[in-house]
């Protein structure tokens, strides 16, 4: 009887052999899955998802889904990885995954695509889980829209709030120069805009230079020596009209400037700091 | 007792088996990345080898593995990647020979990344620690032809056991180049002979004129004791075609010492026969 029972347990060891080699080596649910967990830890995400990918099939695991969505979004296909948030079934992960990608379009200067994500996430959500408000207003800033309202951080302190006030103020009424101003400056006295727009240098030198044609022109007509005269003449024209044009221009690329740098500034701010950020997924929390 | 003695030998042929399985499964899982890897399905490959790595509990293929994945993102222009994989393959490497191939790839690849202090360091340690000093040579001349400094590259070449050919292959290069201070300075003595001397002739001439042009015209102001338009004419005219002819000269040689360069690596990688980066 016993002996019976020990050729069973061979014959079936050998039958198991024998199928797993049939599918290739180490293709097994489990290995793939051990396998990618590994490229996942690694930071592999790009062969994570494929291995993800082709055992997503035959489970319904969150966790699965999770790490694949979150592979999607390192490798820069947000759109599959919003297919993930869509299979997971509970919503604390699915909440994670879905931070994780309004943060990735933040990163990326997506601010219209974080605020049509939010909009989503704002008709889904539950009063008290909307830890994606800071960045969804913080993105309506940065985006040029309109603000709606305002919103109350109780974890902010004193000093942050003021920081956020003022970056957010820079960017909504940035400091700007009047283009007519700068022109009209110039006109009055060649160079004045410049140094209205904080180009002193530019502003002095354009002084000088045309106030030296200028009198050239004058001192060569005065001694009868026309062609000359007419030659620093053009030349006074074109450096005065220049200075005109020039100190606009410069007006404008200033405000453009000190616009692009705001933005810049407001952003740096809130990708620093994690509590303006919405629940986002940690790979680490899953890799030991 | 008879039972027990059948349980003992059944347990070790199947622990046997079980172990053998693991190694025919990583023979077969090697077999399929090497040939992906010969059908220059280079992604693929790296990730078989990746899982080959990641089951073989043994390290059995770790060094072989590791170099191969070097050679696939190699082949994928993923330098940073190679380089990881080939210093891996140097740390897991079975024996002193194969340690010694994975050291040369790596700094193949160093060379390849222009990281040529790094590589230079390399080759110096190879060659005071593998003593293989005419391998180490062969490889600093490789690095210096890629700095674009083909005399010093001669030299490793010139030295004993070392190729003969590409000794003559760099002095040729050296001496096709061009210096660009020679060139500066034959315009200074002469306008426009910076760029004759490039083989800008055209160019040469035009510079020629001008600088006659307004060298004349700035004499002749002086001349007249018309010192304002002396000044003016040679410092806003003359001295800037005179200082520009310098410039454009030194640039030209410059431009073509790039175009000798370029010319001289498009040879090493498709007329060259000898081993190579």
């Amino acid at each position: 009887m016993s002996r019976d029972f020990l050729i069973l347990i061979f014959a079936a060891l050998s039958a198991v052999n024998l199928y797993s080699q049939s599918q290739g080596p180490f293709q097994s649910f489990q290995d793939r899955k051990s396998f990618a967990d590994f490229l996942f830890c690694k930071g592999d995400y790009s062969r994570a998802a494929s291995e993800y990918e082709c055992i997503s099939g035959f489970e319904n695991n969150d966790s699965l889904f999770l790490k694949l969505g979150y592979s999607y979004l390192q490798v820069n296909n947000s759109k599959l990885a919003g297919l993930m948030v869509n299979k997971i079934r509970d919503s604390a992960q699915a909440e994670q995954l879905q931070g994780s990608i309004i943060m990735k379009h933040f990163t990326d200067g997506e601010y219209l695509k974080v605020l049509s994500l939010s909009d989503s996430l704002n008709k889904k959500a539950q009063t008290g889980q909307k830890s994606y408000i800071p960045i969804s207003y913080f993105s309506s800033i940065l985006s040029g829209q309109t603000l709606q309202g305002n919103f109350q951080l109780s974890i902010v302190s004193s000093n942050e709030t003021d920081t956020i006030n003022f970056l957010v103020n820079k960017v909504v009424r940035p400091e700007k120069k009047s283009e007519l101003t700068a022109g009209l400056l110039s006109a009055v006295i060649p160079g004045a805009g410049k140094i209205y727009t904080g180009k002193t240098g530019d502003g002095i030198t354009t002084f000088l230079i045309t106030g030296l044609m200028t009198f050239l022109t004058v001192d060569n007509f005065s001694r009868n020596h026309s062609f000359r005269g007419y030659v620093f003449g053009v030349s006074t024209i074109l450096f005065y009209g220049g200075s005109i044009y020039g100190s606009a221009a410069s007006a404008q690329l200033m405000n453009e400037e000190n616009e692009r740098s705001a933005r810049n500034q407001l952003a740096d701010f809130v990708k620093l700091n994690e509590f303006l950020h919405p629940k986002t997924f940690n790979p680490g929390s899953v890799c030991k | 007792m008879k039972i027990v003695l059948i349980l003992f030998i059944g347990c070790l042929v199947t622990v046997s088996g079980i172990a053998q399985n693991l190694d025919s499964l990583l023979a077969k899982q090697e077999e399929i990345a090497v040939s992906l890897q010969d059908a220059e399905q280079f992604y693929d490959a790296v990730t078989e080898y990746e899982r080959l790595l990641f089951f073989d509990v043994n390290n059995k293929y770790r060094f072989k593995a590791n170099y191969r994945i070097g050679q696939c993102y190699r082949a994928g222009a993923k330098l940073l990647e190679a380089s990881a994989a080939f210093n891996r393959a140097v740390i897991s490497a079975p024996d002193k020979e194969a340690e010694d191939s994975a050291r040369i790839e790596l700094i193949k690849i160093t060379i390849l990344r222009h990281d040529f202090g790094t590589a230079l360091t390399m080759i110096q340690q190879y060659e005071m620690t593998v003593k293989k000093i005419s391998t180490a040579r062969y490889w600093r001349g490789w690095t210096y032809m890629m700095m674009d400094d083909w005399e010093r590259a001669a030299n490793c070449f010139g030295l004993p056991d070392t190729t003969e050919f590409l000794r003559q292959f760099c002095i040729y290069v050296q001496n096709q180049k061009y210096s660009p201070v020679k060139a500066r300075v034959l315009s200074a003595l002469l306008p426009g002979m910076g760029q004759f001397y490039t083989g800008n002739y055209f160019q040469g001439t035009i510079s020629m004129g001008w600088n006659v042009l307004f060298g004349f015209l700035t004499v002749k102001s002086f001349l007249a004791d018309r010192v304002f338009d002396g000044f003016a004419v040679g410092s806003l005219l003359w001295m800037r075609f005179y200082g520009g002819g310098q410039e454009a000269a030194e640039h030209y040689a410059a431009e073509k010492n790039t175009e000798i360069f370029n010319k001289s690596l498009l040879f090493l990688e498709y007329e060259y026969k000898g081993i190579k980066l």
